[in-house]
């Protein structure tokens, strides 16, 4: 009877430890996998400049000017590459352009707001580097 | 801006004294026609001039010919219609021939340009005057650079950006001779194109082209460039805005990390 009540308290000690192995957690890798962020935005020159050329920058921001704005007070491409990243940004794609650009202004079909980050991400870089000087070769 | 006003006094004083105008772009007969539904045509006579320098150590015996073959390569390239459309810009007012600064409007352009192209050489930089083009030729370039693919490549051409002086290597423009206009279309405004599938196009830059297209946008693109501000249409002529070459070709050929290597007495 004894020998009985100890093995079965030994078979459910050992079902008890099987049944936590098989059961122990797993790290949930998906979850982990979210919080990973690649970045996939990679600037190509020629596809900045597309962007550029399409909105029509250069059409009032004069390019190759050396001074900062034009007679109308207007900046020069230059004026937009010498200006700070951020404010560049908040000039061109978020308040001023008169709402030109805008869902009900006159340029509504070629709305800023229709680029992905890292087009916008590219054509700030292009900007910026109209003011850098930076030679072009050629093979 | 005072420097706009010294060029217009300049541009019309010469023409008033039937002088040619200097530079790298002369236009006149420039007028706009606007078919009143959104399409913009310019017109206009264009005189495009690219001064060669030789700054070869040894010489450039075949220098004519690459000469005589990027003029017409050039004159080739621009002949026809530029085409733009979407370009966003103030409101035409064709019957007092202005640009209304407060009205904006959608475009389409058509650049119905003529164009005669001179290659011309020159032996020194008294020569080159404020707003000329310029293509220097050297005898190496020690500059390289790394695509978009991560692999790198030496240059046989440089450019210093928009409008700026371009130079070549004497031994890669005798290789390809297409080099020549490549780099001058840079100083007109084009971009590099590395996209493989895009070898065919003149500007693809990574050296196994297998061809020389131009776009009808990227020729739109240069017309643009060289009018640079639609108002000059409305002034009759026009040329190109003083840079001062001679100084950004002396800061661009001394600058050591372009590794341009050449004759420096003939650099004079």
């Amino acid at each position: 009877m004894v020998s009985n009540i100890i093995r079965l308290s030994l078979g459910s000690v050992l079902f008890l430890f099987t049944a936590a192995c098989v059961n122990k957690p797993v790290p949930d890798r998906n979850t982990l996998d979210k919080k990973k962020v690649v970045d996939t935005c990679r600037y190509y020159r020629y596809e900045a400049g597309q962007v550029i050329s399409t909105l029509g920058c250069r059409n009032c921001h004069l390019e190759p000017y050396m001074e900062l704005k034009d007679d109308r007070g207007w900046p020069t491409f230059r004026g937009l590459a010498n200006m700070d990243s951020l404010k560049l940004i908040d000039y061109a794609f978020t308040k001023k352009h008169k709402g030109w650009y805008s869902k009900t202004g006159s340029f509504k079909t070629a709305r800023m707001d229709t680029l992905n980050d890292c087009e916008i991400k590219s054509a700030i870089r292009y900007i910026k580097d109209a003011g850098r000087n930076i030679p072009m070769p050629s093979q | 801006m005072s420097s706009d006003i010294i060029d217009f006094f300049k541009v019309n004083l010469a023409l008033l004294q039937s002088q040619p105008l200097t530079g790298g772009v002369v236009a006149k007969n420039l007028h706009i026609s606007d078919n009143g539904s959104g399409e913009l045509t310019l017109y206009g006579d264009f005189t495009i001039t690219l001064k060669v320098l030789d700054l070869t150590t040894d010489g450039a015996p075949n220098l004519n010919s690459l000469m005589t073959f990027t003029q017409q390569v050039i004159t080739s390239k621009l002949r026809g219609e530029g085409y733009q459309s979407g370009v966003r810009f103030l409101k035409y007012n064709a019957a007092k021939n202005i640009f209304d600064k407060s009205k904006s409007w959608t475009y389409s352009i058509r650049y119905n340009f003529s164009f005669s192209v001179n290659v011309m050489q020159i032996s020194m930089l008294s020569q080159l005057k404020g707003n000329d083009f310029v293509l220097a030729v050297v005898d190496d370039i020690g500059y390289q650079f790394t695509d978009q693919y991560g692999k790198k490549h030496y240059s046989g051409g440089l450019t210093n950006g928009r409008s700026g002086p371009a130079v070549v290597s004497y031994i890669h423009w005798q290789k390809n001779k297409y080099l020549g206009v490549h780099e001058f279309f840079h100083t007109l405004g084009l971009d590099d194109i590395e996209d493989h599938t895009k070898k065919e196009r003149l500007m693809y830059h990574l050296g196994d082209n297998t061809g020389q297209s131009i776009s009808d946008k990227e020729r739109g693109d240069m017309m643009h460039f060289m009018i640079t501000d639609l108002r000059q249409m409305l002034k009759g002529n026009y040329s190109n805005i003083s840079n001062n070459t001679v100084q950004l070709l002396r800061t661009f050929i001394n600058n050591k990390t372009n590794g341009f290597k050449y004759n420096k007495a003939k650099f004079r």
